[in-house]
């Protein structure tokens, strides 16, 4: 699909401050919640305790808003990282009161887990974008970005003959190599800058620097710089 | 209804042309009374909002949508509205009274639900999900509350108080700014407000079916917030920790409705329909069933490392570490595709035509012995052909008005009787000794589409506007209605009774074929494909069926037990008008749509021939002799041919032994069909011994 607007701009010069997140920190929260979960379990290392412990975070989620000098770094998931640590700090030290104290543990935590956070994070960041992904083709007339970007995922050895054959039997309308190679690198972009849009909503002052550094610390950039300059 | 308790004070008495009996139960805005309909004698259940002072516009548009919407469903399976309408300033709607409550107060006072239950309410909320997800609508408040339930218990989907078009740009929050729902049925991107489509309301029905069966929701906490919490992110609970008793198929239906992606989910709710199917049926899981794209939940390591290699490849592959995943539930084959033959079509060899001058020849049937070719056609008349013998033509025409256009026949060589349909929605049976008609009935399904004898004679079905009926051909000549198959309101296009197993195969207008079994009348299998499927075929002597429609392209699929599956046999140009298997070859003919030729697929040899019959109109029905060496065929130019089949060209047929009978006779109980196939192609095959010499 044509989509002429995506060749005329570069994303990131375009980013608005708009960290919606901050007014609704409910939503957000659910936004990344298998992120959130996940977090905990590896922290914690037992689901019951994962469970509890979010039972009480998200009392403070509700009860409490956040405010910006909450924030290091402008960045929500910071924010939220650190949050759910001491959550769960304050578990662990309920539970064993003179086992460790605060420093040593949340040290040790965040040892544990920094690399857990950032994936599990990445994987809810790609969820979304996908799913908007979804949305876009369902709401676009004749549109098969998801479908073709679906295609080219999970069968990563085929070359753009077989993937548009299989395009065809899906989708029902036909679709020449040369085509599917085109609607590729369109969906590509729209993808990447789906990504973006999620990002931009995470970064209190999303500045092309703050998300392309953003970018980096999720090991996304290489892929989504490469189709929005 | 909403879980709120309205502040509106109760009505007493009458309102208006109602007697207002007693209080069903109170939502956000508005009460709902069993009341009584003086003028019609009749009792209802009244839903009335507040007045203006207690209601907002927002809710008062909310209403008028539900009523609007139910009315314009008008389905079997969504609570019936008679009136919506107002009096002063209170809008009602008035709606048929569900004796049997809801699903909820069932759980309530009788604890959790017997999955065979369980599974068949669900199994109505499908159907009716099935035709509002068609007219666009999204219901977004599916649970156990707005399952209402008939005095025989059974289920209609009620309360479309949320209902929203799909697409439409209506916001996504209620005024308070939380997601509109009921949290413990709610989807993931329900909770995060987020835009909804059909898959949203699977989720709902997975976790409405988890509630039946257990007694309580999937997930609970202490706050809404909390259960949103769970949706977003945690595992789906298994329900046969519980109750072990749950089959595997169940749970496992729960497992992928309820699944966090939307991609994961069924594609629709048919799809879900008949998983649940198979589960109540016993059948083991689908071979073609989407795996699991586990990778958003997990493997987080791998995904930087696949990321990093997919970066520097030329194509680049991103993100996903998954299993193919099979379009549209059929087989993926990577194997390239038989090419149709084109231009230059060559001219059958030997070809004789009869010119009905009748329009359209709908369809046609040779008879027992081969001699006459029995047709149909669009005004309304029925020709008996005999191509060997012009005197004994025979012209029958149905001498009630009004005429009737004709769409399809089925032949009972036993009794020498035909039915016939058309746009008369009705059913005609004829006698063909006699030359008469000798019994009618009205087609429960509207225009009759297609017609389908079973092999031994004594029963048909019949497809149309809505589903598929069937019918027994009682012995003294009387056709007796023996049930009805609904086909998600979709028009059937074809359909056929499998001559080795107990199946009726069909091809729906909504891109679904489905097999269901003879036994229960239930769909036993069922494969959704993109456009209509238009014409479907089974196999005569084989574990084997073939279909096609809009969408271009011809599938052929296998019928033995646990390995059901579909695959494509061609890329099609056009659709596929009709179809039907040699009886002799495994050699499927297709007709085309707008063109007068007839393409034989070899499939044993994965070969076509095409054949043109020269008389440049297009071909509409075929049919093959029981020898297999002709085929009749019926054009839009009123002409009925019969061609001689190309069968030196084709594979040699196989030998009895290598035909799936083994198999087949796994799931025949008495094998009577397969027996019969036996003997015929035996007959068929049989070499005359050599005379003794004295």
């Amino acid at each position: 699909m044509n989509d002429p607007s995506s060749k005329e701009r570069t994303l990131l010069e375009h980013i608005s401050t708009h960290w919606t997140m901050m007014g609704d920190p409910a939503k957000f929260v659910l936004r990344y919640a298998p992120a959130i979960r996940k977090y905990l379990v590896v922290i914690l290392k037992k689901e019951q305790d994962a469970e509890d412990v979010s039972q009480d975070f998200l009392m403070k989620v509700l009860t409490k808003s956040f405010s910006e000098k909450q924030v290091t770094r402008g960045r929500f998931r910071d924010f939220l990282r650190v949050a759910i640590r001491n959550a769960a700090c304050d578990h662990l030290r309920q539970k064993h009161p003179a086992a460790v104290d605060q420093t040593t543990l949340e040290e040790t935590l965040a040892d544990r887990a920094e690399n857990e956070w950032i994936d599990h994070w990445r994987g809810c960041l790609l969820e979304k974008a996908w799913r908007r992904l979804d949305q876009f083709q369902r709401q676009t007339n004749g549109n098969l970005y998801y479908s073709v970007l679906r295609l080219a995922t999970d069968w990563p050895t085929a070359d753009s003959s077989e993937l548009a054959t299989q395009l065809s039997q899906s989708s029902g309308t036909r679709s020449s190599p040369e085509s599917f190679r085109q609607q590729l690198h369109r969906a590509r972009r729209k993808f990447a800058e789906f990504i973006i849009d999620e990002i931009k909503e995470t970064i209190r002052q999303p500045t092309k620097e703050e998300v392309a550094e953003e970018l980096r610390e999720l090991g996304l950039e290489p892929f989504v710089l490469r189709y929005i300059d | 209804m909403q879980a709120a308790t309205s502040t509106e004070p109760f009505l007493e008495g009458r309102f208006g042309k109602y007697r207002l009996i007693e209080i069903l139960g109170t939502g956000a805005s508005g009460v709902v009374y069993l009341a009584h309909d003086t003028l019609l004698d009749r009792t209802v259940a009244l839903k009335i909002l507040g007045d203006n002072s207690t209601v907002s516009s927002t809710d008062r548009d909310r209403f008028i949508l539900e009523g609007r919407s139910v009315a314009k469903l008008n389905h079997p399976k969504t609570v019936t509205v008679f009136e919506i309408n107002q009096i002063d300033d209170r809008l009602y709607i008035a709606m048929e009274w569900m004796k049997g409550g809801s699903a909820q107060q069932v759980i309530d006072s009788q604890g959790p639900i017997d999955w065979r239950e369980a599974v068949r309410w669900v199994q109505d909320a499908c159907m009716a999900l099935e035709a509002a997800h068609a007219a666009g609508m999204l219901h977004r408040d599916i649970k156990p509350g707005n399952l209402l339930l008939t005095e025989d218990r059974h289920a209609k989907l009620g309360d479309f108080g949320l209902v929203k078009m799909m697409g439409e740009k209506s916001p996504l929050l209620t005024a308070l700014g939380g997601p509109m729902g009921t949290p413990s049925f709610m989807s993931p991107e329900q909770c995060q407000g987020e835009q909804l489509d059909e898959r949203s309301d699977i989720y709902s029905l997975g976790a409405t079916l988890y509630a039946l069966l257990i007694g309580k929701p999937p997930f609970q906490s202490d706050t809404s917030f909390g259960v949103m919490f769970a949706h977003c992110s945690s595992p789906t609970p298994d329900p046969r920790a519980i109750d072990a008793t749950i089959p595997d198929r169940c749970a496992e239906v729960i497992q992928r409705a309820m699944a966090k992606s939307p991609s994961d989910r069924f594609r629709d709710v048919i799809e879900m329909m008949v998983a649940l199917d198979e589960g109540r049926n016993g059948f083991s899981p689908r071979s073609s069933r989407r795996k699991s794209r586990s990778w958003l939940y997990g493997v987080a390591g791998l995904l930087l490392t696949v990321l990093l290699v997919a970066a520097a490849l030329p194509a680049i592959t991103i993100f996903n570490p998954s299993p193919p995943t099979p379009a549209a539930n059929a087989s993926s084959t990577k194997v390239p595709l038989p090419k149709i033959r084109p231009v230059l079509t060559p001219i059958f060899k030997s070809i004789s035509v009869y010119g009905t001058k009748q329009g359209t020849v709908s369809s046609v049937k040779f008879d027992q012995k081969g001699d006459v070719i029995i047709a149909s056609c669009r005004r309304g008349s029925l020709f008996l052909w005999n191509s060997l013998d012009p005197a004994k033509n025979v012209q029958l025409t149905d001498p009630e008005p009004p005429s009737t256009s004709l769409y399809s026949l089925g032949y009972f060589p036993k009794r020498s009787y035909v039915v016939t349909g058309g746009d008369r929605k009705e059913l005609v049976l004829w006698d063909l000794k006699e030359r008469k008609v000798i019994d009618r009935a009205p087609h429960p399904h509207g225009i009759v589409r297609a017609i389908a004898v079973s092999p031994d004679g004594d029963s048909f079905s019949t497809g149309g506007d809505l589903g598929w009926n069937l019918w027994e051909l009682t012995e003294d000549g009387k056709m007796k209605d023996q049930g009805r198959v609904t086909e998600g309101l979709a028009v059937v296009h074809s359909i056929e009774f499998s001559q080795v197993q107990r199946f009726v195969g069909s091809a729906a207008g909504n891109g679904v074929i489905t097999l269901h079994g003879l036994m229960r009348l239930v769909p036993t299998t069922a494969w959704r494909y993109d456009g209509p499927q238009t014409a479907f075929a089974f196999s005569k002597n084989r574990c084997e069926f073939a279909f096609g429609g809009d969408n271009g392209t011809l599938y052929i699929g296998s019928t033995t037990p646990r390995i059901r599956h579909t695959k494509e046999l061609a890329q099609w140009d056009k659709k596929p008008t009709a179809m039907e298997f040699s009886p002799i070859h495994r050699v499927l003919a297709v007709a085309q749509e707008g063109d007068d030729t007839i393409t034989f697929f070899d499939i044993e040899r994965k070969k076509n021939f095409r054949y043109s019959t020269g008389r440049k109109k297009p071909n509409h029905s075929i049919s093959f002799s029981p020898d297999g060496k002709y085929l009749a065929i019926g054009n839009s130019g009123g002409d009925i041919l019969r061609a001689a089949v190309p069968v030196d060209q084709f594979a040699p047929p196989p030998s009895l032994q290598e035909l799936d009978y083994d198999r087949a006779a796994n799931i025949i109980p008495d094998g009577s069909g397969l027996e019969k196939a036996g003997q015929r192609l035996k007959s068929l095959l049989k070499t005359p011994e050599p005379k003794q010499k004295p």
